[in-house]
């Protein structure tokens, strides 16, 4: 799964997501991806759940690029702790994702392969999302 | 090269108040600039422009005319820029940059791959690394688009930019860089359990043991 080799800092602040992405936003390498129309964490089990249905829809053939990446870390207290005794422990990591960010990209099959391999990919995520081609632009 | 005609109003106000309610009545800011002319400010209806750049207004020469005063040589402009909303995709803002016959200008122009390669057929994957390039030409000698061939690409090979030639036009690069190539299709990697628990290793405090996400 995806994940930082080496980070500064084990654990980090929560922050706050709001706005419109401005980074990622177009198709860079392939002709249809998937596009985030709200913003959350997506963490790097779900996408690696989303990538593991595109590549068994398309089987062989085409090629897939993920354009986010899981850098924040997300701490969890144990079950059955009481508040306080300091912050949990790291658990996951996850991608901090805005609307309009580009989360997929593919090239190499049709269109219908390719829409539906994204449609089955977004059933993993969880946040809305929408389909985009680089015919529609 | 055919020229498009496209109206536009002028505007005296900016910001994005104003900005936004143009937006809203269906319409967009756009500004025109250049070498030898003013900057001005003016406002495009959204589905003309739309209109223009599904029809290829996008490199091609365009007539602004302005609050139906009709088109003249003066007002010959190219789409510079475009901004668009980044969720919705529509159009929020066009550059237009002034252009006179006689001087050449830099233009982006999209590539064309025709053909069916080798290395495809073979069972290779077109990988396009470039799909527009810079060029260098006259106004009235933009290509709508530069067709690459590439049907006599194997499994590896690839098109740099000094393979292309085109009449009238001087390719903009500061290397040889590659245009498209055919690649090797990988097969599914498939994440195995062991890696990703060795992996998660450095994370201290984990509980709970990993399973696959598949």
């Amino acid at each position: 799964m995806l994940m930082p080799k080496k980070v500064k800092h084990r654990k980090q602040q929560k922050g706050r997501n709001k706005g419109v992405a401005s980074r990622g936003v177009e198709l860079s390498f392939g002709d249809y991806g998937l596009k985030a129309l709200e913003n959350g964490f997506i963490t790097n089990r779900q996408i690696e759940a989303a990538r593991i249905a595109i590549n068994r829809h398309i089987k062989r053939g085409g090629k897939v690029w993920i354009r986010i990446f899981p850098d924040k870390p997300m701490t969890k207290k144990p079950a059955e702790v009481r508040m306080g005794k300091g912050k949990g422990s790291p658990e996951e990591w996850v991608a901090v994702v805005r609307p309009g960010r580009i989360l997929y990209e593919m090239e190499g099959v049709s269109k219908e392969v390719a829409l539906e391999a994204l449609r089955l990919a977004a059933h993993k995520l969880p946040i809305r999302t929408k389909t985009v081609s680089r015919e529609a632009f | 090269m055919a020229i498009a005609e496209l109206a536009v109003e002028t505007r005296t106000e900016n910001g994005k108040g104003y900005a936004r309610k143009l937006r809203n009545g269906g319409k967009i800011p756009a500004v025109r600039y250049g070498k030898q002319c003013p900057v001005s400010m003016y406002a495009v209806d959204r589905s003309a422009m739309d209109k223009l750049l599904l029809e290829g207004g996008g490199t091609s020469l365009v007539a602004l005319d302005v609050d139906g005063a009709g088109q003249n040589d003066e007002m010959l402009s190219i789409v510079k820029d475009m901004q668009r909303d980044p969720v919705s995709g529509k159009l929020i803002h066009v550059d237009f940059y002034g252009v006179r016959y006689g001087e050449p200008i830099l233009v982006e122009v999209p590539l064309v791959f025709e053909g069916k390669a080798v290395g495809v057929l073979e069972g290779g994957l077109l990988q396009p690394v470039r799909r527009s390039l810079e060029i260098k030409c006259l106004p009235r000698q933009i290509p709508e688009n530069i067709v690459v061939d590439v049907s006599a690409l194997a499994i590896g090979d690839a098109i740099h930019v000094n393979d292309l030639e085109v009449e009238g036009v001087e390719f903009i690069a500061t290397a040889n860089f590659t245009i498209v190539t055919v690649q090797t299709i990988a097969g599914e990697e498939e994440v195995a359990v062991d890696e990703e628990d060795e992996l998660e290793g450095e994370l201290e405090g984990e509980g709970e043991g990993e399973t696959a996400a598949e």
